[in-house]
């Protein structure tokens, strides 16, 4: 674990401030990302697409803006690259498959827009798992990419390619998207901070759509701040995604140094330990004596019984969800999925669409009964985000076997309930197993209190310094 | 839309539903046979949604989570 004077060492937050100071220009550290992105991407595999041309042609537009004194975005000029599903209108967008290796749209994300707005640079795609359904990060079609704090072992999924360019240094930012986890998840295998927004908080316009119930887009960064940097230029209504809502978005940046006397953060007395290691667990309650010592009240809370179901009931929609979108190509292109992939898309032809219908209904019932009594007693939930280390490859390598539905249930534990409900959660690196592999804790919000979370989070990493830690690449 | 008053007690059928389908495996009898487990499939889904009022909109989902959000922000 080296910190070397290296431009893409800093964070965003510090990378787009010394764009502004002029202590460094964006083609430099633009080059710096590319360097590192050709040097390091043989060992990791993030990178799914790079026009380096396009990317340094980016950079300079930036720097020139710079130099006419134009008003600059809070991310201007910084370079950052996303999970391979977001749509440029004119670029490949391959979802991490065969099937869309030539896609090319006509229009443009909403998310991509609102960063471009602000500055950012977009300078790689990045891999990701097949059509983003899956958990490990092994994709059998197009590859899979390879964990920076140990190549040996899985990334996690789907937003593979986002958390190992991260923590690896390639770029400052990249947004993924979470539908069971898939934010969080590979944020919490490669060291990352990743925020799996509340359900409409963030557009899913010109997102590949995986669960149109359940799908979010959301950030993955080195810091709790960079993460609040990113969500402030992104989250908002959109009346091209009619699931936004028309909340308004909160200052997070601003609230991020309150301190936290005071704040109710609740323990769950059941469900989320379910299965947890003893090495996740030690670590996972350092971090809750972390916050302790912030001054917060740590209350032990009743988690509803039906939470046991909802890791089952998301991958129901997610089943159903994803057949309807992909019916024609499951007809007509079956081999050109993997495995995995296949069957568990074909799970979904199967469902009555009554039982579908009734599943989301009742998600509505399970929301308002999680909020009143978990909510109703704390301002956050703190949880493990993964029951157990990061596991190697080899062992998460289920494709088709029996018995890989309850293996990425497992994997998955912790994270979809949070999507069933639609609630925001946080994740946020708190130490490393013995060997040597990240371990994360969740913070869990009512509805659009992604301020909070960051709020949180932020203090969390003040007291600590585990996100400063970097893989040792080579 | 107005909110469903579900009733969680409608849980069991659901959760056998999921034991039956969700629990997949290639060798799966019920999988072997496409037709018979889309039948009985359909038939779970029908006892399962008896009286159930349809309020599955994700839209409405989201203006759910509005009036959960902290009144106090």
């Amino acid at each position: 674990m080296t910190k070397p004077a290296d431009p893409t060492f800093m964070s965003l937050t510090e990378a787009a401030a010394a764009i502004a100071a002029g202590d460094i220009s964006s083609r430099e550290l633009t080059e710096a990302c590319l360097t590192r992105m050709t040097a390091l991407d043989p060992k990791v595999n993030a990178v799914a697409g790079l026009d380096e041309a396009e990317a340094l042609a980016q950079a300079e537009a930036a720097d020139q803006a710079r130099a006419k004194g134009g008003t600059l975005g809070p991310l201007h000029g910084v370079p950052l690259a996303h999970k391979d599903m977001y749509y440029r209108r004119g670029r490949i967008t391959a979802c991490g498959s065969i099937i869309r290796k030539d896609f090319r749209p006509d229009y443009t994300a909403t998310a991509l827009q609102r960063l471009d707005a602000a500055g950012a640079l977009d300078i790689a795609r990045l891999n990701m798992v097949e059509f983003a359904f899956g958990v490990t990060g092994h994709n059998d079609v197009v590859g899979t990419p390879k964990n920076p704090w140990n190549t040996d072992h899985m990334t996690g999924g789907s937003s593979s390619g986002s958390g190992v360019a991260v923590a690896s240094r390639m770029c400052f930012g990249a947004l993924g998207s979470d539908t069971g986890g898939s934010i969080r998840l590979p944020a919490a295998c490669c060291g990352l901070v990743g925020m799996k927004p509340t359900y409409g908080r963030v557009s899913r316009h010109g997102a590949m759509p995986l669960a149109y119930s359940l799908d979010t887009v959301g950030p993955l960064t080195r810091t709790v701040r960079d993460n609040a940097l990113i969500m402030q230029t992104i989250a908002g209504f959109d009346a091209n995604d009619p699931v936004t809502a028309d909340v308004p978005v909160g200052d997070y940046l601003s609230g991020l140094d309150k301190d936290l006397r005071g704040l109710k953060v609740g323990l769950p007395e059941s469900f989320f330990y379910e299965g947890v290691t003893s090495e996740i667990r030690a670590l996972v309650e350092a971090s809750l004596k972390v916050f302790e010592d912030l001054g917060c009240e740590i209350v032990p809370v009743k988690i509803p019984d039906a939470v046991a179901v909802m890791n089952r009931l998301t991958n129901l929609i997610t089943a159903t969800e994803g057949a309807a979108v992909h019916t024609r190509w499951l007809t007509e292109r079956a081999s050109d999925y993997g495995p995995q992939t296949r069957a568990r898309l074909a799970i979904g032809l199967f469902t009555p669409a009554s039982v579908y219908l009734r599943v989301l209904t009742l998600r509505k019932q399970l929301v308002r009964e999680f909020c009143d009594q978990v909510f109703g007693k704390v301002d956050v939930l703190h949880t493990p985000l993964m029951t157990m280390p990061v596991p190697t490859l080899a062992e998460s390598n289920m494709s088709a076997n029996p018995g890989f539905a309850d293996y990425l249930l497992k994997i998955g534990h912790n994270t979809r309930p949070g999507n069933f409900l639609g609630l925001p959660g946080l994740n946020v690196p708190c130490g490393f197993t013995p060997d040597g592999l990240p371990c994360s804790f969740q913070l869990m919000g009512r509805p659009f209190d992604e301020g909070l979370l960051y709020r949180a989070g932020h203090a969390y990493q003040q007291a600590t310094d585990w996100h400063d830690r970097a893989p040792d690449l080579g | 839309m107005t909110p469903a008053d579900t009733n969680t007690d409608d849980m069991p059928a659901l959760l056998d539903w999921l034991d039956q389908f969700q629990g997949f495996r290639p060798e799966d009898v019920s999988l072997a046979d496409p037709a018979a487990a889309s039948r009985n499939a359909a038939k779970a889904g029908r006892d399962a949604a008896q009286d159930l009022p349809f309020d599955a909109d994700p839209a409405g989902f989201t203006r759910l989570l509005e009036t959960l959000a902290r009144k106090d922000p």
